[in-house]
């Protein structure tokens, strides 16, 4: 059991055969409406990586101040371009007043049958009593936001 | 090409929240980034700009705290829990 940091393989593919978006304007299939972008958190007994391809709720942090399927993700930067570099990023999210233990994150998009995109491995265990539990995202730039196509 | 490299953290605490001074750093990484690779003069210009920048975000996020305990302790007092008041240490 494992969770590997990786863009998810899956999510590549389902970007080149529009699966995912991420922006409010200017989309290429029905409404201007960006999807719903979700990010939830597991334990150290889950096993998450490159081939993980939708949320599940196995091995999902539970505890208060949880709530299964994790947080809705604002996307705080909508695709845009710096030289030859597309990207986009979300807002930091935070779970309040929470005493929950996780080793690391997905982030899916619940608008398309909650297809997976990226896992975050935080390294190790990572816990809040009573606290705030905070995934904070880069900066949004062509260097460092969260996804980026160069 | 996709990138995989991704970088991020993770902030928690037990026992109580963040503080100005915790939240300050992060709004400042929002703010502005100094690059590694930057001139090491304008580096050293941007971060003193920065250092500038974090004080003026620290006192105003401590002037947020204090002003959102005046508005909670005036809510306990018209509920007619004054004596509450005391745990805000206003």
């Amino acid at each position: 059991m494992a969770i590997t940091q990786a863009m998810c393989t899956s999510f590549k593919v389902e970007l080149l055969s529009g699966g995912h978006n991420f922006n409010t304007t200017n989309v290429a299939r029905s409404a201007d409406t960006a999807d719903v972008f979700k990010i939830a958190m597991y334990t150290s007994s889950a096993t998450l990586g490159s081939t993980t391809t939708a949320y599940s709720v196995t091995n999902e942090v539970s505890g208060t101040g949880y709530t299964a399927g994790g947080n809705t993700l604002t996307i705080s930067q909508v695709p845009t371009s710096s030289s030859t570099t597309a990207f986009l990023d979300f807002a930091d999210t935070t779970w309040s007043s929470a005493t929950i233990t996780a080793n690391g994150a997905l982030i899916y998009n619940s608008t398309n049958s909650n297809t997976a995109v990226a896992v975050l491995a935080f390294g190790g265990d990572k816990t809040s009593t009573n606290g705030d539990f905070s995934i904070i995202f880069p900066s949004a730039d062509a260097s460092n936001a969260i996804i980026r196509i160069a | 090409m996709i990138l995989d490299g991704i970088d991020f953290k993770v902030n928690t605490t037990s026992g109580r929240g963040f503080t100005p001074e915790e939240l300050a750093e992060r709004a400042l990484d929002k703010i502005m980034y100094v690059s590694k690779d930057a001139n090491p003069l304008i580096r050293e210009q941007a971060e003193v700009f920065k250092g500038h920048i974090k004080e003026v975000l620290i006192k105003y996020l401590k002037q947020a705290v204090q002003s959102d305990r005046t508005t909670l302790a005036n809510k306990l007092r018209e509920a007619g829990h004054s004596d509450l008041i005391k745990i805000l240490e206003i």
